[in-house]
């Protein structure tokens, strides 16, 4: 009888490992159904891996190398939240989204936290039933146009036409200042950042709209950007970006928003992924069992990605083609905004 | 004589059409070069600007493809797919290139093309790396699905082998001892369950999501392959003869973790694909925008030059309305100058015309035809009208003549009678001069005589006037030496000349004049008499010139001179330089109209003195064509006392001229003296025959009679013809019986009968 249980087991197994990854996909979506805390991370640590919502080819931020490695500022967060979680900083899946689908893709769970560029704003924090993490980068809202576009402001380009992305703070800020201003600008909405940059370079509008910071990011892979293009020196907007988590799982919120101060305070105490081992012991974090990490979490984090200045010198910064000086998002010791919380 | 036109009308007609066609041809040129200029700007439009616009429009639908097929290699869902998307973008790479040529030929810059250069070459590479990478997947896949295949091959074969040996030794020995049996079994079980459990292992690697999950997945197959193999090393240990199966379960084993690899390979490779899709999607989109922005320059420049050629063409229209302006106000200008200096002058002529002809007929008839047609009816109707008037006036003209004439003639028989009687009184009164006593007596008379001179002058004067103006034939010109005359004017002033004390000078000429004789002395003594009667100082000359046609003679005095605005009143009837002056104001006005006579004129001008100077120019004559003055012929007329020679010596002014008027009345020449001196020298020099009529007192004791006696002795007392004449009581008896006595005073006919005796003596 066994013999035949086991030949007829041989027969079909096939069909019955087709009805078992069947059974292992829909797991997800039957275990995002109730809540409970801490089911976040359960769930990373059972498939092994981190799921992160980032964008599409989105210079400087997220997008691919030559080999197909992920690179860029955000993805170095979800890097150092898969060290945190499972200390290994390539155990992620990227899964590039764009603006208008990324809220969805959290909320159903399709991804375990989104670190794509978002600005944190009061009804995105209170009506989607999501949680701002914390802040990675102050940004403002930029204006790029072509060179031939005379003028050095939205105030007097009438008659102007702007590219802008559905679904992103910049569209309505875009609009909000426009109408405030009584202005003569049409607005191009696109659905995606590809999208939008197409119809940059195709001339279909004279100027797009984003965070400066990406702007900046897409015009450092031009050659002679400058002869082609400037970003105007005008003020629209605060774009404060951050990770997005559900707000179902406090204890997944709580390690996602330790990770970025354990990244703010290693700069802080000049903890740096080269001479960490070290430097260690200046972290000196309590134990916190109710996070559900490793105690030597923080190490994870700066071995992988490193302190906040490296993650931003390398990917933005001075040792990125992008070049962006870090302004206001210095420490607050150097007159910046960043500050970590106490690892007491 | 007739005036001549500088100009024809033809010539302004032509030269305003002149200035029309030269204005029309500048305009033309005008034309021509702008339109030059135009024609340049559409010529760069479509022979550069148009293939650039058309090859940028071609580039940008090919970099839109190729965006769009890099939207299209990530959504392809097998390998084939992207395979074939890739051979798609080749070609579309290859399209660029061609472009490429296409726009190296449309005169693009060459920086233009070294950016797209290496923007399609970047574009060329990437698509290679991503060539290699897909056929690297594709490798991967079929290894791993043909590796699946042989482990399901060889499972299958294993798998029964290995049950028919289980069976086989289960059967031989389950009567040996059922406890190694149910061990055997249960070790069987174990090691079936965990071949399976690594059979299933493999087949879901092709549903990992993630290498983490692969590596998971080979790390639980190798657990379970270690059990496995411990249990088939137990298996062994009871059935060695399972040896050569369990040799092929291994293999298959092998092959299990070979798939491994070969996903873990195929992660990487697609991760790298990813990446490279990355680039191709970033150099799509630097395609596009370059793209974008050739084509937007290009376009950019057709507008400029477009709108350039809009501007001009609107300037240029502008300018043209302009033009077409001016030249209709040229054209204008040009009419007016033809109507003004044209057709209005012919229209004014034509009214003039018309105007003079109006006189008879003031209605106008309307003529078919334009101004030249009316001004030649106006002509042909003015020229009847003068003809008709010239008609008119010529009957009056005869009238008015015939009355003139009568009246002249009237005058001219008047003066003649009266003369008559006037030299009768003129005698008597020198007769009555020994019978008056008394220096109140003797005052009257000297008036009474001066006043009777005056008036015998003036009768003559009318009478050679009248003379003049009434002769109508034309005057008999004949040849004749001017020295003749000279001689006479000489013998009649130079005593006037020695009374006034000025300077008489007439030359000797042996110039042949052809004239008529008595106007040129009538003319000559009249200008010489006025010369001594205007002079008071210095002298009066006359002065004969041969000329290259002519004769010139002039007369010239020493006087004031006649004022410019005065000159032509000179030879009127009653001029007079001064009213001081004795004279009738006639002789001017007679020795003119003698000149006219004969067909030339006297002029006056000044000598450098601003004294008077006539002149008058008189034909040459021939000298073999001279004829001998006319001898006086014998008669009992007046007329038979023609041309004979009388010299008259008389200290007696009023005498001298009453008798010299008589005489020259009857047509003798007289020659006079006042002394005895002249006359006697005149007497001794002169051969001709002449009659002497001489006063017996001469003054201071000069006796007529000497002369008489001289000129007797001289000629022979029958040839010579000697009048003495004498208010004294001189008998008669006291003179030599060949003189003939007149006692004063005489009348003239006395005289003329004596004269008459001397002619017919001698003839």
């Amino acid at each position: 009888m066994h013999f035949l249980h086991v030949s007829l087991l041989s027969k079909w197994s096939v069909k019955l490992i087709n009805v078992l990854v069947l059974l292992l996909l829909s797991s997800s979506h039957v275990w995002a159904e109730p809540t409970i805390q801490g089911k976040t991370l359960k769930s990373v640590r059972d498939r092994g891996y981190l799921i992160c919502g980032v964008g599409t080819n989105d210079i400087g931020f997220a997008t691919q190398d030559k080999q197909g490695l992920w690179v860029g500022f955000d993805v170095d967060f979800c890097r150092a939240i898969a060290a945190a979680v499972l200390n290994n900083d390539q155990a992620i899946k990227f899964i590039p989204l764009d603006s208008q689908n990324r809220f969805r893709a959290l909320q159903q769970g399709n991804i375990d936290v989104l670190i794509r560029t978002t600005t944190w704003t009061l009804s995105r924090d209170t009506n989607m039933q999501l949680d701002f993490a914390g802040v990675t980068l102050f940004d403002e809202q930029g204006i790029l146009v072509h060179n031939h576009i005379s003028g050095d402001s939205l105030q007097n380009m009438d008659g102007l036409s702007v590219c802008a992305n559905i679904g992103t703070t910049s569209l309505d800020n875009l609009m909000a200042h426009i109408s405030s201003n009584k202005l003569n600008i049409n607005v191009l909405k696109l659905a995606t950042q590809e999208g939008r940059w197409r119809a940059f370079f195709n001339r279909e509008c004279d100027a797009i709209t984003a965070d400066k910071s990406d702007l900046l990011a897409k015009l450092s892979t031009f050659t002679k950007a400058k002869n082609k293009y400037r970003v105007l020196d005008e003020y629209i907007a605060k774009e404060p970006l951050g990770p997005v988590v559900r707000d179902d799982d406090r204890q997944w919120f709580d390690i996602v928003k330790w990770v970025i101060y354990a990244i703010i305070l290693a700069e802080e105490k000049n903890i740096t992924s080269i001479d960490l081992a070290n430097k260690i012991k200046k972290f000196d974090a309590p134990a916190s069992p109710n996070l559900g990490l490793d105690l030597q979490w923080p190490e994870y984090v700066i071995k992988s990605v490193g302190n906040y200045a490296q993650i931003y010198e390398r990917n933005l910064g001075a040792h990125s083609s992008i070049k962006i000086k870090r302004g206001i998002n210095s420490l607050w010791t150097d007159g910046g905004l960043l500050y970590a919380m106490p690892f007491k | 004589m007739f005036p001549k036109a500088k100009y024809s009308i033809a010539s302004r007609i032509f030269l305003g059409l002149a200035i029309l066609n030269l204005f029309t041809f500048v305009i033309c040129i005008a034309a021509i070069y702008s339109f030059r200029d135009s024609g340049h700007k559409i010529d760069l439009v479509t022979s550069t600007l148009l293939p650039q616009i058309i090859v940028a429009a071609d580039l940008g639908n090919q970099s839109s493809n190729l965006s769009s097929r890099s939207a299209e290699l990530i959504a392809a869902d097998s390998l084939l797919e992207l395979d074939t998307v890739i051979l798609r973008l080749g070609d579309q790479i290859d399209a660029v290139s061609r472009i490429e040529k296409k726009l190296a030929l449309s005169k693009v810059s060459n920086d233009v093309l070294l950016e797209l250069k290496d923007i399609r070459s970047s574009l060329d590479n990437n698509l290679a790396v991503l060539m290699t990478l897909v056929k690297k997947n594709i490798l991967l896949r079929n290894d791993i699905t043909k590796h699946i295949e042989l482990i399901k091959v060889i499972n299958n074969y294993s798998d029964s082998h290995i049950r028919d040996a289980l069976l086989t030794f289960t059967s031989k020995s389950s009567n040996e001892g059922s406890a190694l049996n149910s061990e055997l079994n249960s070790l069987f079980s174990d090691w079936s369950k965990l071949s399976n459990q690594a059979l299933l292992n493999i087949a879901t690697t092709s549903e990992t999501r993630h290498p983490i999950q692969l590596i998971r997945q080979e790390s639980k197959f190798q657990q379970h392959n270690i059990e496995r193999l411990k249990r088939q090393s137990q298996l062994l240990h009871h059935i060695p003869n399972l040896k050569d199966n369990f040799l092929y379960l291994d293999r298959l084993f092998t092959q299990i973790e070979s798939i491994y690899k070969l996903r873990k390979d195929l992660f990487k490779n697609v991760s790298a694909t990813q990446g490279v899709l990355t680039i191709h999607t970033h150099l799509s989109d630097v395609l596009i925008d370059f793209t974008s922005k050739l084509s937007t320059e290009f376009e950019s420049k057709a507008l400029a030059i477009s709108g350039d050629i809009h501007d001009q063409f609107s300037r240029r229209t502008l300018i043209f309305l302009l033009g077409l302006a001016l030249f209709f106000a040229v054209a204008g200008a040009v009419f007016y100058y033809v109507d003004h200096y044209v057709v209005s002058r012919i229209q004014r002529l034509t009214r003039r015309i018309q105007n003079q002809g109006t006189a008879i007929s003031s209605d106008a008839q309307p003529i078919s035809g334009d101004e030249i047609s009316e001004i030649d009816a106006s002509l042909t109707y003015f020229i009847s009208e003068i003809e008709a008037r010239e008609a008119l006036l010529e009957n009056e003209r005869g009238k008015a003549i015939n009355a003139t004439q009568s009246k002249s003639r009237l005058l001219a028989a008047a003066s003649h009678d009266l003369r008559q009687p006037l030299h009768a009184i003129v005698l008597m009164l020198s007769g009555l001069k020994d019978h008056v006593e008394g220096k109140t007596g003797n005052k009257i008379l000297g008036d009474i005589n001066q006043s009777v001179t005056d008036l015998s002058n003036m009768f003559d004067s009318i009478l050679d006037l009248s003379h003049a103006e009434n002769s109508n034939k034309e005057l008999e010109n004949s040849h004749f030496k001017i020295q003749t005359i000279l001689e006479r004017i000489e013998q009649e002033f130079r005593p006037l000349a020695i009374k006034k004390r000025i300077r008489l000078i007439i030359p000797q000429s042996d110039i042949t004049i052809f004239a008529h004789r008595e106007s040129i002395h009538r003319i000559l003594a009249n200008l010489v008499s006025n010369g001594i009667k205007y002079t008071q100082i210095g002298g009066v000359t006359l002065l004969i010139k041969k000329r290259a046609k002519d004769i010139s003679i002039s007369v010239f005095d020493t006087g004031t001179g006649i004022p410019k605005d005065e000159r032509n009143q000179v030879f009127k009837e009653n001029y007079q330089a001064s009213k001081h002056q004795e004279g009738h104001g006639l002789g001017l006005a007679i020795a003119q109209e003698l000149a006219l006579k004969m067909g030339t004129e006297i002029t006056l001008s000044e000598t450098p003195t601003k004294s008077a100077l006539f002149q008058i120019s008189i034909p040459k004559g021939e000298v073999q064509l001279i004829k001998n003055a006319p001898q006086p012929t014998s008669g009992v007329q007046i007329t038979s006392l023609k041309g004979l020679a009388v010299v008259l010596v008389e200290d007696e002014q009023h005498i001298r001229l009453a008798c010299r008027n008589l005489l020259e009345n009857w047509g003798c020449h007289v020659t006079m003296f006042s002394n005895y001196h002249d006359a006697l020298l005149y007497i001794e020099q002169e051969n001709h025959t002449f009659v002497l009529i001489t006063d017996l007192h001469l003054g201071r004791s000069q006796n007529g009679i000497k002369l008489a006696e001289v000129l007797s002795a001289k000629k022979g007392s029958e040839d010579s013809h000697i009048i003495i004449t004498s208010a004294s009581q001189f008998t008669k008896e006291s003179i030599h019986e060949n003189f003939k006595f007149l006692r004063k005073p005489f009348s003239p006919s006395q005289l003329a009968t004596t004269l008459r005796g001397f002619v017919r003596k001698s003839a």
